[in-house]
C-alpha cells in the first residue's frame, strides 16, 4: 500500500493533540515559555478523515483467492424427466485482481472453477473467465465488498460441452489480519444462460447457482 | 482501458460464445434428461462378460456367477454345491442344460452342468489337455454348445482347442480344424447353414460339425491384415448373413466367398440385432460404446439411437464402457448389454432395455 504520506498524517494525527495539550497547559511553578512561533495547523485534512472508513485509494490493487459450495439453485425452464433433484451440492474456486481506478471502486477480472455432481453420475464443470465492477468500503478491522461481473462460462458435461454468457452478483466481508492480508466470507449468485437457436432454441436454458466461499484478499 | 478496446474484448467474447457452442448438445436440458441409475449391489463396478436365461430366471457371468428371477430386481451371487470360491464363469444354455466353466475354488478349471439351478455335475469325458490352464470359453451357436479349452503345446505356447458338448458329456476329440490354435475364438455363430469359428487372425467355416476347413479362396477373407489394430474382433449372425468385426469395419457375407464392408470406428466387438434395430459394440482405446441403426451398414452413433431413448441416458449408461456382449431376450422384450463400467459409483455390469411394443424404454442399470 503507498502509504508513507498517510503513515506521516496518521502520526501528525496523533501527535497533534499532544502538542496542543503542551501549548496550553501551564503549572504555577513553570515560568511561562518564551513564545514560540505559532505552529501549522496540523489537524486532519477532510480526506485523510475520510480515508479511515474508505482507505481503498486509486492505484491499489488486490488479489483475491476464494474457496467453498457451489449450490445449484435453478434450471429454467424446468422440464425434468423425473422429480428427483439434478444437479448435487458442489464446489467452487476462484482467482481475481481488482485495481481501484477511484476511491473505493474497482475494476478487475475473475477466473473461477466450479463442480457439480448430476443425477446420472456426471459431473458439470463451470468455468466463469470474467470482467468485474466492485465497490470496496471498511469499517476497520473490517472490509466489505459489493460487485458484478460480466463474461463467458465455459460449460463442460461428459465429452460436451457449451460456451455461454455469464452474470455474477454477490457480497462479501473481510477481517484484515495484516496489512498486507484479509480474510473473510463472500457469497454470489452466478447466472448462466444457456442459449441455442436455430432447430435446437428448444435446448434453451437458464442455470442458477449460489456459491458461498471463505475468501483471502492480498492488498498490493 | 479506453472504449476501442473494451468493444474489441466484447466483440471477441461474443464471437467466442457463438462460434464455439455446439448447438444441438443441451448442457443443462441433458441434465434435466438424466435418471438416477439404481442398480443391484452385486453388480456395481461388476465387469460382466455374458447374460443368460434358464428356466424363469436370468444368469450373469462376471467374477461370479450372478442370477434373478425374470420378474425379480435384485441379483445374488450364485453357489455351486454350496461353493462361491469359484472365479472367472463362463455360461451357456441349450435350454436343457446350464452349463458353466470357470476356475474351482482350488484354483483348478471346473466345468459343470445343471438342469434346475441347483445342483451342479461335472460333464463327462472331459478330454485330458497338456498343461490345461483354463476351460475359457463356452459359445452358442444355433443350438449346439461349444467349449474352449486352454492348454500348453510341446514348446510350452498357449494353444486352444474346441470341443462340442452333447447333452452331459463333452465330444470325444476336438473339431477338425480346431485342435491346438495358436489364438483363441472370439466367437462362433450359425449363418446361411454353416457353422463360423473366429479367432482373432482366422476365419474357419464348416457345413457340418465333423468337418471344419479354411475357406478355400483365401481372397474370399476379409483382409488384409494391417496390423494388430486390423485383427478380428467380433462375429454375429442373423440367422442368414454372417457380420464380421475387423480393424474398423464391419464384413458381411451371405456365402462366405463374397464379402461386403462399412468402415466405422473402433474394435467392433459384438453385435445384436432386436426389433429391427442392429447394434455394434466398439472399443477403440480411447472410447468405446455402441452404433445403432436399421442395417449394418447404417449405423450411426448409440446416443441418437431409440434403444438409448435420449443423450442422458446413454451419457450415464454404456457411454465410455466396453461392451461384452449384448443378448436380446425374445420371449420378454427385453435387451440386455454386459460391459465393463469401470470404477465411478453408480456404475454397473450390466444394463437393459425393453421394448413395449412401440418404444424402448432407455438403459437402466441392472
Amino acid at each position: 500500500m503507498k502509504n508513507k504520506p498517510a503513515l506521516l498524517l496518521c502520526l501528525a494525527m496523533l501527535m497533534a493533540p499532544s502538542s496542543m495539550q503542551r501549548i496550553f497547559a501551564q503549572t504555577p511553578s513553570e515560568t511561562p515559555p518564551e513564545a514560540k512561533p505559532t505552529e501549522p495547523d496540523t489537524s486532519a485534512p477532510d480526506d485523510i478523515k475520510e480515508q479511515a472508513t474508505n482507505p481503498f485509494m486509486p492505484g491499489e490493487s488486490c488479489i483475491t483467492l476464494s474457496a467453498g459450495l457451489q449450490i445449484p439453485v435453478f434450471m429454467l425452464p424446468d422440464e425434468r424427466v423425473t422429480d428427483d433433484t439434478k444437479l448435487k451440492l458442489g464446489g467452487a474456486f476462484s482467482l481475481g485482481y481488482q485495481y481501484f481506478v477511484l476511491r473505493g471502486f474497482s475494476l478487475g477480472g475473475t477466473l473461477a472453477c466450479a463442480f457439480d455432481g448430476t443425477a446420472g453420475g456426471r459431473t458439470l464443470y463451470t468455468v466463469p473467465i470474467s470482467f468485474r465492477m466492485a465497490y470496496w468500503w471498511a469499517a476497520l478491522p473490517f472490509e466489505f465488498s459489493a460487485g458484478g461481473e460480466i463474461g463467458i462460462a465455459i460449460l463442460r458435461l461428459g465429452s460436451n460441452g457449451m460456451i455461454t454468457p455469464f452474470f455474477k452478483t454477490g457480497i462479501a466481508a473481510y477481517w484484515k489480519i495484516t496489512p498486507a492480508w484479509s480474510l473473510g466470507l463472500q457469497t454470489n449468485f452466478w447466472l448462466v444462460p444457456e442459449i441455442h437457436g436455430g432447430d435446437y432454441s428448444s435446448l434453451t436454458r437458464v442455470g442458477a447457482f449460489v456459491d458461498v466461499s471463505l475468501a483471502a484478499v492480498y492488498h498490493i | 482501458m479506453n472504449i476501442q478496446r473494451g468493444a474489441l474484448l466484447c466483440l471477441f467474447f461474443g464471437v467466442l460464445c457463438i462460434s464455439s457452442c455446439d448447438n444441438s448438445f443441451g448442457v443443462f436440458a441433458g441434465i434435466q434428461q438424466e435418471i438416477e441409475q439404481r442398480g443391484s449391489d452385486s453388480l456395481e463396478k461388476a465387469i460382466v462378460t455374458d447374460i443368460i436365461s434358464f428356466k424363469g430366471r436370468y444368469y450373469a457371468a462376471g467374477t461370479k456367477l450372478y442370477s434373478r428371477g425374470i420378474a425379480d430386481s435384485d441379483w445374488e451371487p450364485v453357489a455351486l454345491n454350496g461353493d462361491t470360491g469359484y472365479l472367472v464363469p463362463r455360461i451357456a444354455t441349450d435350454g436343457v442344460n446350464l452349463y458353466i466353466a470357470c476356475i474351482g475354488s482350488g484354483g483348478t478349471p471346473a466345468l459343470m452342468y445343471t438342469s434346475d439351478g441347483a445342483a451342479w455335475t461335472a460333464l463327462g469325458s472331459q478330454p485330458s489337455i497338456a498343461g490345461l490352464s483354463a476351460i475359457d470359453g463356452l459359445y452358442k451357436a444355433g443350438s449346439t454348445i461349444f467349449v474352449q479349452f486352454h492348454g500348453l503345446n510341446t514348446d510350452s505356447k498357449h494353444v486352444y482347442s474346441i470341443y462340442v458338448i452333447n447333452g452331459t458329456a463333452v465330444s470325444a476329440a476336438p473339431l477338425g480344424g480346431l485342435d491346438k490354435l495358436e489364438s483363441p475364438m472370439v466367437g462362433i455363430a450359425q449363418a446361411a447353414g454353416r457353422f463360423w469359428y473366429l479367432t482373432t487372425t482366422k476365419i474357419f467355416s464348416g457345413n457340418a460339425l465333423a468337418a471344419v476347413v479354411l475357406p478355400a479362396a483365401t481372397q474370399a477373407l476379409p483382409g488384409p491384415f494391417v496390423g494388430k489394430d486390423d485383427y478380428f474382433t467380433g462375429i454375429g449372425s442373423d440367422g442368414t448373413k454372417l457380420y464380421i468385426g475387423k480393424g474398423d469395419s464391419i464384413w458381411a457375407t451371405g456365402n462366405g466367398t463374397a464379402w461386403t464392408s462399412k468402415k466405422y470406428q473402433g474394435a467392433l466387438r459384438c453385435f445384436v440385432f432386436a426389433q429391427g434395430r442392429f447394434l455394434a459394440g466398439y472399443d477403440d482405446g480411447g472410447s468405446s460404446g455402441y452404433l445403432e441403426g436399421p442395417a449394418y451398414d447404417s449405423l450411426a452413433d448409440g446416443k441418437i439411437g431409440l434403444v438409448t431413448l435420449n443423450d442422458a441416458i446413454y451419457g450415464t449408461t454404456l457411454s465410455g464402457k466396453p461392451i461384452n456382449t449384448f443378448w436380446w431376450d425374445q420371449a420378454n422384450n427385453r435387451l440386455f448389454a454386459a460391459v465393463c463400467p469401470g470404477t465411478k459409483n453408480r456404475a454397473y455390469g450390466l444394463y437393459s432395455s425393453s421394448w413395449d411394443g412401440t418404444a424402448w424404454s432407455g438403459w437402466s442399470a441392472e
